[in-house]
């Protein structure tokens, strides 16, 4: 190490709030944008649980989302694809523009748009039906009237599964390891062909091995979707994505957008404390 | 895509396909690097020599020139490791391996700045009388390159004996160096007006015998990048 | 050495070996097998008292009670109309109740918001499961046979039954739908499909076992009811009624709990034995209606 370098590794920086409505800079990339989040907050009743969150995200890129429990991540990632619509007390201000259209337009609806951005939970849910079956489901409540038998396996070989079922394509996804059905769950959500494949904490209820295949295949994937994924796993975040937000609570419980930036910046030198203060762990 | 299962395939435990292809990539690639830094730290001082004896300010003024590529390429090399360690959490034989790589790369940039100062020399002597030089100084030359070459290959080999021999076959180049100075000191008191013309020598002869230290230096680092202990193999 | 208090070892066996001999256990242990052995004997006492007084009649004419009519000749009386007429009420009830009561549910499941009044008419439907028979007997009495002119005639009684089983056919698809995890819902909607392709093509097939058990016991308890029969004019007495399917549906009709009914009225000594053979004859079809919903159960359960 040069001597500036550890001058610098060293340097005592000042303690720094951000204000909610400060915009951050906008990722240095020229990737088209795919999310423009506009001043979004979400509530569920009188309860703010996103405030004023405004961020981009860019095409064939991982977007991690990372944050302690309970500031609002989920929130942000189901707020993409109308998913937090099921829950009736749930609604918001502000825009996310999905290539330029906003999401929450009152013409919009959201069956189309889950069909454009789909989603992989964070526990496994295959549907208790055959593999075949599970990833047929999308196609055919679409309205897909080509090639069925084509369709899945290409969707299974996207989701570096294939060879480990082509041969049980009849047998329940249900009886496969927890590894496989959560890539069952990644084809099946391929299979509708979207354009943004959302992922909540997709590897908190598997195994490191299971976990790490995982991460490989959103790398091949990232060529043809854009992933945005949320984790409580920051060794996650720092190996699997190009792109990290930081979101963290305020006193009122809601959660705001730290600082986002390329994920090697933030992990190497991230520009606020409270960033450098959750990812090096010296606070939950 | 055609690939069956992925890049990700085979569990671990064949040994062959691996988990983290992107980390086992990254790696690869650094390597890359430090070899090419290597390379350019090896023409370097070929060059630097080669001027020396040849008399040629231009190829001198080269080599200085490209001192800043050599520096510029051991920056991106620190980046890059710094971000991996930052990023893939490595443990184990990676954390050492790209602490040890990170230390060779340092040394390599010092040992451009060596080359570029016998450059210098080069410039300097250039300008006085001929005389013919020491002929120890190209001889050290071709040892301090044949080691750095050597050092290298134990670094890619990542090989513990090959590492211990070139850090044994530094004391030739010391032996060298040593009667170097002797010869420097006889030549001042036997024609003081040729003074100049010994220090010139003697201090490419130190540069050169210092360039050897570190090439034992990164010998040290391929020890310990295998078997986790610092061993001073160069006392 | 001899030691004099124990050390910590010998404490840990002492322990682990028992300290003593748990009587409390045992004691709630052997209560409430007898208050299980209390109520299957009253139950097996029950029924073998009515098989014991029911074999005179199955034991010396079994088939000509099966198929004869109602006579006021307790040699020559059968149940054949009362079968016929109370499979008949059973098939209307499994065309009425079922399709409204599924459907009912599915919408206050997967479709009503939570509001007052959804929660409103969840506690009601409940309420209505609890209310005497004898009051949907009233209702059908009032509504169907006076209000509306049908008379009485099996459609009516299939009517009435209809309605009263209808709340058990909500509560229990309901619970079967709720049993239906989350996640699966989830999972469907999140690849695109809608509410009613995420209902039909996962929700229902998942929840089929538990509402197929709902509807079956159901019907057991349709099948039993006698209160309501009565009022809607279930005949009592004998009649000839025999005709096509028409006239069975628009004529005069019994069923077999009414047929338990008349024959338990009666002061002749011959009709115990008649009596207690149609209840056999009852207990035995509503035990293995029961049964196969209990077999059909086991059997979807297991595929998952």
């Amino acid at each position: 190490m040069t001597i500036t370098d550890l001058r610098q590794a060293l340097e005592v920086r000042p303690r720094m709030t951000i204000e909610a409505s400060e915009a951050p800079p906008a990722v240095l990339d020229d990737a088209e944008v795919v999310f423009d989040v506009q001043g979004f907050s979400a509530y569920y009743g009188d309860f703010r649980a996103l405030k004023e969150i405004t961020f981009q995200i860019r095409e064939h890129q991982i977007t991690a989302i990372i944050g302690p429990s309970g500031c609002g991540k989920s929130t942000l990632l189901r707020g993409f694809n109308r998913m937090n619509d099921l829950v009736q007390s749930a609604h918001s201000d502000g825009q996310i523009l999905y290539h330029g259209v906003d999401l929450y337009a009152p013409e919009v609806d959201p069956v189309e748009v889950r069909r454009r951005i789909g989603m992989v939970f964070q526990k496994p849910n295959p549907f208790p039906k055959s593999i075949y079956d599970n990833v047929a489901f999308g196609p055919r409540v679409a309205g897909f009237k080509g090639d069925m038998d084509e369709r899945v396996e290409q969707s299974l070989r996207r989701a570096a599964i294939w060879d480990e079922v082509k041969d049980k394509l009849a047998t329940p996804g249900t009886a496969l390891s927890g590894g496989q059905q959560q890539r069952l769950c990644i084809a099946r959500a391929i299979a509708v062909e979207p354009d943004v494949i959302l992922m909540d904490e997709p590897c908190s209820a598997l195994d490191p091995v299971a976990t790490l295949r995982i991460e490989e295949l959103m790398h091949e994937l990232k060529q043809n979707y854009t992933i945005v994924i949320v984790t409580h796993n920051m060794q996650q975040a720092a190996r699997a994505s190009d792109v990290t937000a930081f979101l963290t609570m305020g006193d009122d419980r809601a959660g705001y957008l730290v600082e986002m930036d390329t994920t090697d910046k933030i992990f190497t030198r991230p520009e606020h404390r409270l960033t450098e203060d959750y990812i090096t762990g010296r606070f939950g | 895509m055609e690939s069956g299962s992925g890049p990700a395939g085979v569990s671990v435990g064949h040994g062959h396909e691996t988990l983290r292809p992107t980390f086992e990539q990254a790696l690869s690639n650094l390597k890359d690097n430090v070899l090419r830094l290597g390379a350019l730290v090896e023409r370097a001082v070929e060059r630097a020599a080669r001027a020396l004896v040849e008399r040629d300010v231009e190829l001198a003024d080269q080599v200085r020139w490209e001192d800043a590529a050599v520096n510029e390429l051991q920056r991106s090399i620190n980046q890059e490791i710094t971000s991996l360690i930052a990023r893939q959490g490595p443990v184990a034989r990676d954390v050492r391996e790209l602490l040890a790589l990170y230390h060779a790369a340092a040394e390599l940039e010092r040992m451009g700045d060596y080359a570029t100062s016998i450059a210098k020399l080069a410039q300097q002597l250039a300008s006085e009388p001929e005389e013919p030089i020491f002929r120890q100084i190209p001889e050290m030359e071709r040892l301090c390159r044949s080691q750095l070459r050597a050092a290298m290959r134990a670094l890619v080999d990542v090989s513990e004996e090959q590492a211990r021999a070139v850090c044994a076959g530094d004391d030739e180049l010391d032996a060298l160096y040593k009667s170097v100075y002797e010869a420097s000191i006889a030549l001042m008191e036997r024609s003081p007006d040729r003074a100049r013309q010994a220090t010139h020598m003697l201090f490419a002869a130190h540069h050169l015998e210092r360039l050897g230290d570190r090439v034992t230096n990164i010998g040290e680092d391929v020890v310990f990048l295998v078997t986790g202990q610092i061993e001073d193999l160069n006392p | 050495m001899t030691a004099t208090s124990p050390s910590a070892g010998d404490l840990v066996a002492l322990r682990l070996r028992g300290g003593g001999f748990d009587w409390r256990s045992y004691l709630l242990h052997g209560a409430m097998l007898l208050a299980m052995l209390l109520a299957l004997g009253i139950l097996l006492v029950l029924l073998a008292d009515v098989a014991m007084r029911a074999l005179p009649v199955l034991t010396q004419r079994p088939l000509d009670f099966l198929t004869s009519d109602l006579s006021s000749r307790p040699a020559r009386a059968g149940i054949v109309q009362g079968l016929i007429g109370s499979l008949l009420l059973v098939f209307f009830v499994a065309i009425l109740a079922i399709p409204v009561g599924v459907g009912a549910a599915v919408y206050l499941e997967e479709y009503a918001r939570d509001t007052r009044i959804t929660r409103f008419v969840r506690t009601n439907i409940r309420n209505l499961a609890g209310v005497p028979a004898i009051v949907y007997g009233l209702l059908g009495l009032a509504v169907f046979v006076t209000l509306l002119g049908l008379g009485k005639i099996l459609i009516v009684g299939g009517l009435t039954l209809a309605i009263l089983v209808l709340p058990i056919v909500v509560i229990t698809t309901s619970e079967a739908l709720r049993a239906v995890p989350g996640s699966i819902r989830e999972a469907a909607l999140g690849v695109g499909a809608t509410r009613w392709e995420m209902v039909r093509s996962h929700v229902l097939p998942y929840a089929a076992p538990g509402i197929l058990t709902g509807t079956i016991l159901s019907l057991a308890r349709a099948f039993g009811e006698t209160a309501p029969l009565l009022m809607v004019g279930a005949v009592a007495g004998t009649f000839s009624g025999h005709g096509g399917l028409i006239e069975q549906l628009t004529g005069p009709y019994t069923a077999l709990p009414t047929i338990v009914f008349n024959w338990a009225g009666q002061p002749q000594d011959e009709f115990r034995s008649l009596t207690a053979a149609t209840i056999v004859v009852l207990v035995a079809v509503i035990l293995l209606v029961n049964g196969t919903a209990i077999v059909l159960r086991n059997r979807y359960d297991r595929r998952w």
